[in-house]
């Protein structure tokens, strides 16, 4: 380490990520923000350069110590570039000052890439916002540091850039977290570095609506949809040998342990359904998502799967291991489990308010999920406004997924509006 | 402003197609601009093979120069000067050349990595000729036999880039170029041989294979039988 120049320890989430990254695969996910006017790129390099010393966890780059990696300052500016047709691409170390996060403009758009070892959506969304706040400011509107933005007249407090995993109360207990594998779209994987993005904008007061008249919240109905199109498409393709369900659910540990922290702090839920079992309709699927949901989404059961995890982390002999070997453990690991026990993830971020002042300049908020690390289809949503922004996030050539839930949306009466990145034929 | 008359979606205004199905957009009274600013910038394919390629690259070397490296050390220690790892270093160039510049070679360059393969093995197998001192047998055999043979597989790569060979006529046209390089071969032999020009082993190879070749053509003239094939075959 350089003198003078701060570091953190990677929380207890975190430490996967650097572990598994490899060249062509690693955690990453994006939030941008869609303004109603071009983006000025010189505007929004002031804005990065006033914003990122609020920041001081997402100006650093990843760094090898002998037993665990570390995040270690950063001097040198952040330049903000044009977006390009792949987004999310893996970081890599050497480049750009090994900044893990990475800001692009495109037309309207402000985005903002974040190695998922900085942190979670929900401090990816106060990054997102807070920038343009600051942006539409230095074009000369009235737009406060406030619903979710940070003030960058504020000094960074060190409750922001804590490890919010080691402040809650953990049970000395270890809960097994053995899941088998999962049922997998049939897919064709891309070229590698390809992600096909396709979005969705939903009225959001109709798709409450919805889902309320299942008795579920939005999360429930979009992960029962996924569950449906999947249990249909196992029926169809792969009718002799049927696999489980599972939907990845992140789920924001600030709503049960308010912190301010910036850095990772969630944890997932695992809905799940078994057609080994029988048949589903998609008002039973709905019925056991949303008793799943009601039964996992509470405190104890979440600190547990937590507590393990950390358990793992503070195993002496793991401690005690070189990083090289870590990697490899933690590399297999991952590759045996990881994503092969998921059909699919929803990440919802929920209602993103807008900085107030900014609703006449900000049209909507958007999340978007890296490249899967198998061939998959991932699917991210945030509510800005009267507007759900569902974006698939995939490395397939196949658009089985989104299309079936589409589909299956306007056949319940809710209109869907889809953009894409996809090339023409 | 047009729906997908597929999936039912509104498509966003760049979108000339449906994304969820690919289903072209269909406006009637406003269609789809192909220089509208699209919602999310498109991918570039130039940018996305440069890594694998320098990974592969560096492996290709790596798999070039120890082996290589490794016969030259051997050879040096155990014979005192350099002998026998002359071929196997040769033989390594060669896979070289014919794994790396296919890779680097910008596509529909078929003729030219062609071109280049034959020159490098002509140029191996002259070499062998020289070192091993095992008299004259490069120019009146191996060079037309080769030369023929890469003539054969660029005239196949024509025909079948022009649209005019399927998976079957691939396989007919393969199997009858077998037996005329096998007679030309013996023709070759017997002609650096000074003997008379008739064929001995060659025919018996040449037979079947012209045998086959015409069989597989007759089947692709002939739609009851293809199908015939294709209903029994199929899997
Ligand atoms: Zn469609």
């Amino acid at each position: 380490m350089a003198k003078g120049k701060r570091w953190y320890r990677l929380d207890n989430a975190a430490k996967l990520y650097p572990a598994v990254a490899t060249s062509r695969w690693s955690s990453i996910f994006r939030l941008s923000a869609e303004l109603t006017e071009d983006i000025r790129p010189d505007l929004l390099q002031k804005a990065v350069d006033k914003v990122m010393p609020r920041f001081p966890a997402f100006k650093v780059r990843m760094r090898k110590g002998f037993f665990w990696y570390y995040l270690e300052e950063i001097k040198e500016p952040l330049q903000v570039v044009p977006d390009s047709g792949h987004p999310c691409m893996p970081f890599r170390y050497h480049e750009n000052h090994g900044y893990l996060i990475r800001v692009f403009y495109y037309r309207k758009r402000i985005s903002a890439e974040f190695f998922h070892s900085l942190t979670d959506g929900s401090g990816g969304l106060t990054f997102i916002k807070t920038l343009t706040a600051e942006y539409l400011r230095l074009c000369g509107h009235q737009v406060s540091f406030d619903q979710g933005a940070l003030d960058i007249r504020e000094k960074p407090t060190p409750e922001e850039t804590r490890d919010a995993f080691m402040h809650m109360p953990l049970p000395k207990v270890r809960i097994p977290r053995k899941e088998g594998r999962a049922y997998h779209f049939p897919a064709t994987p891309a070229i590698p570095h390809t992600l096909y993005t396709i979005a969705a904008s939903i009225p959001a007061d109709q798709i409450v609506e919805k889902a309320r008249e299942y008795g579920a919240t939005v999360t429930e109905y979009l992960v029962s949809i996924i569950l449906y199109t999947a249990f249909l498409d196992q029926e169809k393709r792969r009718p002799g040998r049927k696999k489980p369900l599972r939907v990845s659910v992140p789920v924001n540990m600030r709503s049960f342990y308010p912190s301010a922290t910036l850095r990772n702090f969630s944890s997932f839920i695992n809905p799940c359904i078994d057609p080994r079992l029988g048949d589903y309709s998609f008002k039973e699927i709905i019925r056991e998502v949303h008793a799943f949901m009601r039964y996992h989404l509470n405190p104890r059961l979440l600190c547990g799967a937590i507590a393990t995890n950390v358990a793992d982390e503070k195993n002496p002999v793991c401690r005690a291991a070189p990083l090289f070997i870590k990697n490899l453990i933690i590399g297999t690991v991952f590759r045996r489990s990881g994503e092969r026990g998921f059909t699919s993830t929803l990440s919802n971020l929920g209602k993103a308010h807008v900085p107030t002042g900014g609703e006449k300049w900000i049209r909507r908020f958007e999340m978007q999920l890296g490249s899967p690390s198998l061939p998959l289809c991932n699917c991210a949503a945030v509510t800005t406004g009267n507007e759900l922004r569902l974006l698939f996030s995939s490395n397939i050539l196949e658009t089985t997924l989104p299309r079936e839930m589409l589909r299956f949306l306007v056949e319940e009466g809710i209109p869907v509006e889809v953009e894409s990145n996809m090339e023409g034929s | 402003m047009a729906y997908c008359v597929h999936c039912g979606v509104k498509l966003g205004e760049s979108e000339n197609q449906c994304p969820l199905c690919h289903t072209p957009a269909l406006d009637p009274h406003a269609p789809p601009d192909p220089a509208a600013p699209r919602a999310y910038p498109v991918r570039t394919p130039e940018q996305e093979l440069k890594r694998s390629k320098k990974l592969l690259l560096f492996l290709c070397i790596l798999l070039f120069l120890v082996p290589s490296a490794l016969c030259l050390i051997i050879d040096w220690l155990t014979g005192g000067g350099l002998s026998w790892s002359i071929y196997p270093c040769g033989a390594l160039v060669m896979f070289f050349i014919c794994t790396i510049v296919p890779i680097y070679l910008p596509r529909h360059k078929g003729y030219a990595f062609l071109a280049i393969s034959f020159i490098t093995l002509s140029a191996y197998l002259l070499m062998v000729e020289w070192i091993s001192q095992s008299g004259r047998w490069f120019f009146p055999i191996v060079f037309p036999s080769l030369l023929l043979a890469f003539i054969i597989i660029a005239l196949m790569t024509l025909f079948y880039r022009l649209g005019r060979l399927n998976k079957l006529t691939v396989l007919a046209a393969f199997f009858a170029a077998v037996g005329m390089e096998c007679m030309a071969v013996e023709l070759f032999c017997r002609l650096a041989a000074s003997l008379p020009l008739t064929f001995q082993w060659a025919i018996f190879v040449a037979a079947p294979c012209i045998f086959l070749s015409l069989s597989l053509f007759y089947i692709n003239s002939n739609r009851a039988i293809r199908e015939e094939l294709v209903r029994r075959l199929h899997y």
